[in-house]
């Protein structure tokens, strides 16, 4: 047990000194006298918090530079890390050059009032900036879903990133022609390519920091562990079963760091509990993965999911927090939870005892209640395949698949209603199974298993939809916790749920009508951001 | 008088102070007891009213305001006492045992509430021309209605906060981040007896300008100077952000209720309106709002007949005139409201009713009820440019098409002009002083008692005076919130800042200039010019000549040194006053504004049937300002202003429970517009304006564009009215502000159960 450690930020050595185990980063920086302006002081993870990127690794297990919220991070946690804050994004290795993402929010001061929103945008940019897969139009409102205040000038901002962006790909695409020019098509492949040629390109293209096995005890013996493999974590929790399982900090973004929190143990260093794995009829998504890296994962081949994912909170969270963070934190109103259910998926838990599978509509128990036992620990979600072979083994051609989040904002907001869906036809276009799920009406995540099973052998059609709604409506209304607004809640918010219970099934239906799993577009924005258009287009080859 | 230095007592250790507020809205104090806080470790000093004495009112401001809530408390959050210890933990503990107890009476909660009981601060006051009753009884169609628009909360980026430090000297220093730091001096001096010189007010760096950092400010940081002073100790006092929410002025809901006549073509020919403002529990800076919604009751629109009545409710929570566009946003979306039911009566395109009724040069029809002559002109080009500049006509037939086959999701549009009101009813709020000293290099300092708050203000003003004295802009620097020497100032949100500042500057500069020509004159004669008259001498490009002179050789810094070697005072006081401003609330009649600026918006958007959420597509501005240098700013400003409007107008719920309790206590349940929720095309037009100096319409564009949001709320009631069918076109929607995808989705219904009702009953 050590009492001190150490980080780096900005190329400085900060030293800690048995500070609490349950103060934030941000805290730490404030007091430390870091910034030019006094935005560690009380930044709030819902207005965008206090970002710094950090150094860390992506779902691929490459290196990466990820923005995080220092309000969200737990000071222990970033031990041995390297991070830069908004203003010391420079490239020391050429003598001090401005980064290109601080650059332009300098040139345009206009954009942003506030140091605070600057930094927010400067570190959006910066990670952006780096990023292999930020190829589209429409993924810049995920890269800057952070910027988040009443001062910002949305759009110049959105001017902004998409010109850095497009340069980035650029040299990108320029410099992936000149590895295949010299034969190193294979090392960009892998990311081992300095394709900016700066001190942070380097760090990419070098080897995955790898945290270290740590444990730390504050001065009012407190501790913090960060073991390097499951079985030391289910030890850890063996010897103190009322330890706080820290991942991406989900209950410091409900407001809880409390001081009776005596033990703490990240999994952080556990690469296992990072990991996606492939298998022939399933995944294995690490419960302590951020939900970027499965997003990087698994967006592709579950769309639904990728979805959902990326309108979680804001960016600079999704880079910390975890899937077994948020379904061991039991929140009813979850907007992960539904499109789990939808997807088959199971939860895996482990203890000193053994393991066991508990479905997603199981796991929760109410008001914050899991199914979880003293000493057990989340370890994976296991999401299966629908290949083609295995809808074929169940009797069914196409599975149907789609989540909705409806939320007074379009991030950054805890959605009113969440649901998902999810029906296998046979060739005859007959529904086979069904799963149907809505989190926000009821004290959990919710499956109305008396719609799904009205569904059962009827044709996919308009009438078979609204055959059920009744059922549905009767269905939610005995869900636990229902029967009434939860407080803060007032009539109409209430009833808007419940007709979006309804309204959102229909809305899947219309959304899929052909029942070919190909999606109908529905609206408009796409004709006017085009969310498809590359950030760069490669000239043609001649 | 104080010959020693300014000092402060470094060694000694900041003081966390809490407030401790009342748990209940309204009601009684019975006792209060805070001996047992006292006892506590840590804790230097606990406050009650009780210890204030005499000196327990928020002065000059709300004089009738008790800075502890005494023996009434009127809103939920109210500070009954201030707790001072060593830490953050000692206080909290300290401010749990200060024991109080309370009467509980029923609290007013909201604007119905009020009406209901008949709650009202004063007597309502009215603004008439001609006979509105008379004119409504002759005209063809006639209607009655309602419009209810909410509140909305500033939500500035961090809880207010204020730090205050006593010196050797028996002064005080602030620091707060006050939108207004003279109110914040005045306020302290008043409650701690000390003279204004001495307090000494550092404006903290603002979070832009969203509003309620006005008279909050000056509230916190005089209960932070009152507990510096009683220990003597540097004081830090930092609100929880549900605090802050709780004590911070709200934009006044209101409810409008209208009675109106118009003819076949939609020409509305009288109009009698009844604004009711949620004035709070006490009357404060409501009078503003409440006049400035009178002030703009008639749109950009002519009315022959019309009134405009306005009264204010009572209520147990805090509302204030500190968002931008408070009170005229709101008096002028009535009009709107008007005209598009008159539209949608008459069966003709809502453009087409607002057209026909916006002001006009021809048939008398340009003059405001209250007597302020109107310019029509740039009004009409604005609104003629920007509906063939935004192919209106051309994306509303598309809208049609695409929506007739769109049975999901349907798209509306539409656009709404606004005329506002230059500058601020108050006459003492029109005014601006600023402080410029040439420097010997030639550079240039100008000092203003306004704060910076990032929006462009000082690069606006580095801007005039580089043109003023011929100087590059890096020459100049602008220094904000310095209030040692420009002691009064005006507030940035509901004034003409940039415009009042910019004339000052020119003040000053004309003063500074008419000392150094002489001076000029003589150098360039010296070295070989003619004789030469001072009135031609010119200052351009860092040089200093005569017009025909170009080729001069004699710099601005070489002047500048050579007038202060001669004993030449290179400080000049640049002052500006708006002239002829008048405002009689009692007759209802005026000029109370030094003229009005225009812009017009057209907004798409697209309403997606199952959630009922609107997604702005397109806004296009088109709005008076410069199109010169610092049009980034303007277009900022204005880009700003309409995301808080379009907050306003399509999801900012603001709502307290039945206790009195805000519901909306943090970021998480207040949803201010995100990335996400920018409209996905914005474009904006600055157009410079030939009567009026091009700064004077730019300052406004950062309030007017909030109300111009309201054109998405119209937009949203046309994307609904297309889920009707062409029969049932008259059916009216109504639509409360803001139009939160609750309330479409219950439009949605409403309308839908009312055509089937109607079909069943044709």
């Amino acid at each position: 047990m050590q009492s001190r450690f150490t980080f780096e930020l900005d190329g400085e050595t900060y030293h800690v000194d048995g500070e609490p185990v349950n103060r934030t980063l941000a805290a730490h920086l404030h007091d430390c006298g870091f910034g030019r302006d006094d935005r560690f002081r009380n930044p709030d993870p819902w207005l965008g918090g206090a970002p710094l990127i950090l150094l860390d690794s992506d779902g691929h297990g490459r290196p990466a530079l990820r923005s995080i919220d220092a309000a969200l991070t737990l000071l222990p946690t970033v031990a041995g890390r390297r991070l830069w804050s908004a203003e010391g994004l420079v490239d020391r290795a050429s003598g001090g050059d401005t980064h290109p993402a601080l650059e332009r929010v300098n040139a345009h001061p206009e954009v942003e009032c506030t140091w605070a929103g600057r930094a927010r945008l400067i570190t959006a940019l910066f990670e952006g900036y780096y990023r292999a897969d930020l190829e589209l139009a429409g993924q810049i409102n995920d890269q800057l879903d952070g910027c988040l205040s009443r001062t910002a000038y949305y759009e110049a901002m959105r001017d902004i990133a998409t010109s850095l962006f497009g340069e980035s790909q650029k040299r990108r695409h320029e410099a992936k022609q000149g590895s295949e020019m010299q034969g190193n098509a294979d090392a960009f492949e892998q990311g081992r390519v300095d394709i900016f040629g700066d001190e942070f390109s380097a760090l990419l293209a070098g080897d995955v920091p790898e945290p270290e096995d740590f444990s730390y005890v504050d001065a009012e013996k407190r501790r913090f562990y960060r073991p390097q493999t499951i079985v030391d974590l289910a030890k850890l929790l063996a010897q103190f079963p009322k330890a706080i399982i820290v991942g991406g900090s989900a209950d410091l973004l409900q407001g809880r760091a409390e001081n009776d929190w005596d033990c703490l143990i990240s999994t952080d260093g556990v690469g296992d509990l990072r990991a996606l794995y492939d298998h022939e009829d399933h995944w294995d998504i690490g419960a302590a993965a951020p939900l970027t890296s499965i997003n990087e994962i698994l967006g592709q081949p579950y769309p639904a999911l990728g979805k959902i994912l990326r309108r979680f909170g804001n960016r600079s969270i999704r880079n910390r927090i975890t899937l077994g963070g948020i379904l061991g934190s039991g929140r009813q109103d979850g907007e992960i939870a539904p499109i789990l259910i939808a997807l088959d998926a199971q939860v895996r838990v482990i203890s000193l005892e053994g393991e066991r599978d508990i479905p997603v509509a199981r796991f929760f128990e109410g008001n914050g209640k899991t199914n979880l036992r003293p000493s057990e620990v989340i370890a994976d979600i296991i999401l299966p395949r629908f290949t083609a072979d295995v809808l074929k083994s169940r009797g069914c051609q196409v599975r149907i698949c789609e989540t909705y989040k409806a939320a007074p904002r379009r991030e950054l907001g805890t959605g009113a209603v969440t649901a998902a869906f999810a029906v296998e036809l046979d060739t005859k276009g007959h529904i086979t199974h069904a799963w149907i799920a809505y989190s926000g009406v009821a004290d959990r995540p919710f499956r109305t298993r008396d719609t799904e099973a009205a569904l059962i052998g009827k044709p996919w059609t308009e009438d078979t939809i609204f055959g059920v709604l009744p059922t549905l409506s009767r269905e939610i209304q005995s869900a636990p916790g229902a029967k009434s607004p939860t407080p803060g809640m007032n009539e109409s918010e209430f009833e808007y749920r419940r007709q979006l219970v309804i309204t959102l099934l229909q809305k899947f239906f219309y959304q899929h009508p052909k029942g070919d799993g190909s999606p109908v577009e529905l609206g408009a924005i796409s004709e006017v951001i085009q969310p498809k258009r590359p950030l760069f287009q490669p000239p043609s080859a001649v | 008088m104080s010959a020693v230095g300014r000092g402060i007592h470094g060694h000694q250790v900041e003081l966390v102070a809490r407030l401790v507020t009342s748990p209940h809205a309204a009601g009684s104090i019975t006792s209060k007891n805070a001996a047992e806080a006292r006892k506590l470790p840590g804790v230097a000093l606990v406050l009650l009213a009780e210890d204030l004495g005499d000196k327990n009112r928020f002065r000059p401001l709300r004089a009738d305001e008790p800075l502890l809530a005494d023996h009434e408390v009127s809103y939920l959050g109210q500070p009954v006492g201030i707790v001072v210890a060593d830490t953050r933990e000692h206080a909290d503990a300290a401010a749990a045992l200060v024991e109080v107890r309370y009467h509980v009476s029923p609290a007013t909660t909201n604007l119905e509430h009020a009406l209901a009981l008949q709650h009202f601060h004063g007597e309502a006051t009215s603004i008439t021309r001609g006979d509105p009753g008379t004119a409504i009884g002759k005209s063809p169609h006639t209607f009655e209605g309602t419009l209810d628009i909410g509140s909305q909360l500033p939500f500035a980026g961090e809880p207010l906060w204020a730090r205050a430090t006593p010196t050797e000297d028996h002064s005080l220093i602030i620091q707060t981040p006050a939108e207004l730091p003279s109110r914040v001096r005045a306020a302290i001096a008043s409650a701690v007896k000390v003279p204004e010189s001495h307090i000494e007010v550092v404006p903290a760096r603002i979070e832009g300008l969203s509003g309620g950092r006005q008279s909050e400010a000056a509230y916190v940081a005089t209960l932070a100077a009152i507990a510096a002073k009683r220990t003597g100790r540097p004081i830090r006092l930092e609100l929880s952000r549900t605090h802050d929410l709780a004590i911070t002025a709200k934009r006044h809901a209101l409810k409008a209720e209208f009675e109106v006549g118009y003819n076949d073509e939609g020409l509305v020919l009288g109009a009698d309106i009844t604004l009711t403002l949620d004035g709070g529990h006490r009357r404060g800076d409501s009078d503003t709002a409440l006049d400035q919604a009178m002030l703009h009751g008639d749109g950009a629109y002519f009315v022959a007949d019309f009134r405009v009545t306005g009264r204010l409710c009572r209520t147990n929570h805090v509302t204030g005139s500190s968002l931008p566009a408070e009170g005229a946003a709101q008096g002028a979306m009535v009009m709107e409201e008007i005209l598009s039911q008159v539209a949608h009566r008459l069966g003709l395109p809502t453009e087409k009713v607002r057209e026909t009724n916006l002001y006009r040069e021809t048939d008398n029809r340009h003059s405001t009820p209250y007597g302020q002559p109107v310019d029509c002109d740039p009004l009409q080009r604005l609104w003629s440019d920007l509906l063939n500049r935004s192919d209106f006509a051309i994306r509303r037939d598309a809208i049609i098409k695409a929506n007739a086959i769109n049975p999901c999701y349907k798209r509306g549009i539409a656009v709404v002009p606004a005329k506002f009101g230059v500058g601020d009813p108050r006459a003492e709020r029109n005014q601006a002083m600023v402080l410029v000293q040439l420097l010997v290099d030639g550079s240039v300092c100008v000092r203003l008692g306004c704060i910076d708050a990032g929006d462009g203000l000082s690069q606006r003003v580095a801007e005039e005076a580089a043109a003023q004295f011929g100087v590059h802009p890096s020459q100049v620097v602008v220094r904000c919130g310095d209030l040692h020497c420009t002691p009064h100032m005006c507030a940035r949100i509901g004034s003409d800042t940039v415009g009042l500042m910019r004339r000052a500057v020119a003040d000053a500069s004309a003063a500074l200039k008419s000392r150094l020509r002489p001076i000029a004159a003589q150098m360039l004669a010296a070295s070989g010019a003619n004789e030469i008259d001072a009135e031609t001498i010119r200052f351009a490009d860092g040089k200093v000549g005569t017009g025909a002179q170009t080729t001069t050789t004699l710099t601005f810094g070489e002047l500048v040194d050579a007038a202060w070697r001669r004993r030449t005072n290179m400080t000049a006081i640049g002052y500006h006053r708006t002239p002829n401003l008048w405002w009689d609330r009692e007759i209802g009649a005026g000029w109370p504004f030094s003229g009005f600026v225009y812009g017009v918006a057209v907004v798409e958007v697209q309403l997606d049937a199952f959630t009922g959420e609107v997604q702005v597509l397109r806004a296009d501005i088109m709005h008076q300002g410069s199109s010169a240098v610092g049009a980034s700013h303007d277009r900022a400003q204005i880009a700003r202003a309409l995301q808080l409007g379009l907050g306003w107008m399509l999801h900012e719920t603001v709502a307290w429970n039945t206790e009195g309790a805000l519901c909306q206590d943090s970021a998480r349940s207040y949803a201010i517009p995100g990335f996400g929720d920018a409209p996905l095309q914005l474009e904006i037009d600055l157009v410079p304006s030939p009567n009026q100096p091009s700064e004077f319409a730019a300052a406004s564009g950062a309030e007017s564009a909030v109300f111009l949001a309201s054109a998405a709320r119209e937009a949203t009631r046309e994307a609904i009215r297309a889920f009707g069918t062409p029969v049932n076109r008259h059916i009216e929607v109504f639509l409360p502000a803001p139009a939160t995808p609750a309330a479409v989705l219950a439009a949605l219904r409403e309308m839908s159960g009312r055509l089937t009702a109607s079909a069943a009953g044709g």
